[in-house]
């Protein structure tokens, strides 16, 4: 990999980078997103039996009603694996903060100082807006809003949001693709929108905003999601990380928009 | 407080289901939004474990239970993925429980220590103990008593995490110490039920509790094959920091590896007073913020 040359990054770096590791990129960097034969489904980066989507990408968001309005673009920081500290610190960093929100807030500071012109060269247009994914129970002051959105500049507006429906299902879940469970309170007529999730497990929360924005007149919304959460209690994940094991070191080049090691615009 | 809850009662129920506890069998279930009586649902298995909980706080009068969904459990061994199910608590927890919470380093190493290294673990855990940081070890003979002890003799609080039982006392010849914790000067914790003897593979998994518990580890002396480390290996799965005095990072296979790799949390301190600014540079460490304007 290439390590940072600032030294202070290379600090920052060791935080991390035993314990994450880039979505969509393995040991053997064979199974580059949408080659033939990949078997990672080109959303969500979840591991699948040779198709190009999984079954909840497939059926609950490309076949949803909503599906001209989905994001232009994905992006997803690291994968979380369910018996292993990546997992244990999407969980934690909203209770207790300490390692586990400092290794989330490293991740994001890797994305703005290596990666914030991506979805900006990827797509043609500059992003002027970011919004945080209200939580599922509608709870103000979520550690996602107050301890992670900040990481990213001041320049980008904030959009207002108010969440105004509980999820559909009983406890924290979205159940399916809702653009109504948020009211959006700012202009975002022909801007570029970009989402901040935390955690993505089936992504219904992430892309309710993001059909929300795009019905309220957005011209692109990009999604950035730290992490993307494998279950090794589900077969086929747990097959894909066995053959995978051990996952690669977090590398902040590799760039999580193209999904590759070079960014959009040359390496 | 009582420790005799229905979610108690069924976590011990699970974890008492065979001969040896399977904690990792359920432990992925139970943190997917799932409570112990969910996976508990009969109400001959609840009286088994109620008892069996009885029976354990029965033998050890003077501890405390705490299940990881008890407010009293040290809310940082639950930031590990491998959080231990309960713990017994026994001495000041008083600390557990302010804003800061029990802010430690851990010292750890050698049983059969040279002198010097003592010498040094007494220096590094007199320092660190004056500022304030407590002193966290394994009450074992060598470098983890050379610590504690140095920490009870200054009136410093220090916290001795153990590989059995809390009511049992080994070695023995740490016994004395044992106490002086348990009578507040400082903490005993154990993550074994009562009556548990140690084993050879109750001393790794203390270690990963302790690397849990503290904000770091210091190991000061260490060969080859010292059951220290796996702590340093918990240590880095944890993304805990990791402190190796030069000659451990020089002269074993292991600490060698950690030390020249640029992409795990482990630093090598030169010098004693190298390993005390190397703790506090962690116990104050800042996250990072973007400095540079970007432009998205």
């Amino acid at each position: 990999m290439n390590i940072p040359f600032n030294p202070e990054d290379r600090q920052f770096l060791a935080r991390v980078a035993s314990t994450m590791h880039n979505a969509f990129r393995t040991a053997s960097d064979t199974e580059l997103f949408a080659l033939p034969g990949s078997s990672l489904c080109q959303i969500c980066g979840t591991p699948t039996t040779g198709y190009t989507h999984c079954y909840t990408c497939e059926n609950g968001i490309l076949a949803s009603e909503f599906s001209h309005y989905l994001p232009d673009r994905y992006a997803f920081l690291t994968y979380a694996v369910s018996n292993d500290q990546s997992g244990r610190d999407v969980f934690q960093y909203k209770s207790n903060g300490g390692f586990a929100l400092d290794r989330l807030k490293t991740l994001l500071y890797f994305f703005v100082t290596y990666h914030s012109g991506c979805f900006r060269l990827s797509t043609g247009v500059p992003i002027s807006h970011i919004a945080a994914v209200p939580s599922g129970r509608g709870r103000a002051g979520h550690p996602l809003e107050t301890e992670l959105l900040p990481v990213f500049p001041p320049e980008l507006d904030r959009v207002a949001l108010t969440r105004v429906a509980a999820p559909r299902d009983e406890g924290d879940r979205q159940e399916s693709i809702d653009p109504r469970i948020n009211r959006i309170n700012s202009d975002v007529s022909g801007r570029h929108v970009l989402i901040l999730e935390d955690t993505w497990t089936r992504g219904y929360n992430a892309l309710s905003l993001a059909v929300g924005l795009k019905l309220a007149g957005a011209a692109q919304v990009s999604v950035l999601t730290i992490a993307r959460y494998l279950n090794v209690n589900h077969q086929i994940t747990r097959e894909w990380l066995e053959k995978h094991s051990p996952l690669p070191s977090f590398d902040p080049t590799y760039c999580p928009v193209t999904r590759s090691e070079s960014c959009p615009g040359g390496p | 407080m009582t420790a005799v809850t229905l979610e108690n009662a069924a976590l011990v129920a699970l974890l008492t289901r065979g001969p040896a506890m399977r904690w990792a069998q359920y432990r992925d279930e139970l943190v997917a939004d799932q409570l112990p009586s969910d996976l508990v649902t009969d109400s001959a298995e609840l009286s088994r474990g109620e008892a069996a909980l009885r029976t354990w706080l029965e033998s050890a009068k003077d501890a405390n239970f705490y299940s990881y969904l008890d407010d009293g459990y040290p809310a940082q061994l639950r930031e590990v993925w491998d959080f231990p199910p309960f713990v017994f608590l026994q001495g000041d927890e008083t600390p557990l429980h302010t804003a800061t919470g029990d802010r430690g380093i851990c010292i750890v190493g050698s049983r059969s220590a040279s002198r010097a290294a003592v010498e040094i673990a007494r220096y590094i855990a007199h320092s660190l103990a004056a500022d304030g940081a407590t002193i966290i070890s394994g009450l074992a003979e060598g470098i983890d008593h050379a610590a504690q002890s140095a920490a009870v003799e200054m009136g410093a609080r220090t916290v001795g995490v153990v590989g059995t039982g809390i009511d049992r006392y080994y070695p023995s010849s740490s016994r004395r110490l044992q106490e002086k914790l348990e009578a507040g000067q400082g903490m005993v914790l154990s993550q074994f039920p009562p009556g548990s003897s140690p084993t050879q593979a109750s001393f790794p998994m203390r270690n990963g509790v302790m690397s849990a518990y503290g904000n770091a580890t210091i190991i000061v002396e260490a060969s080859e094959k010292s059951g220290t480390r796996h702590q340093a290996r918990q240590a880095v799965r944890h993304g805990r920091p990791l402190i190796l005095a030069e000659p451990v990072a020089r002269r074993t296979t292991w600490g060698k590896k950690l030390a020249d790799d640029p992409l795990v949390d482990v630093h090598v301190a030169r010098t004693p007073d190298d390993a005390i600014a190397l703790a506090w540079s962690v116990l104050k460490r800042r996250s990072p913020m973007p400095v540079e304007a970007s432009l998205f």
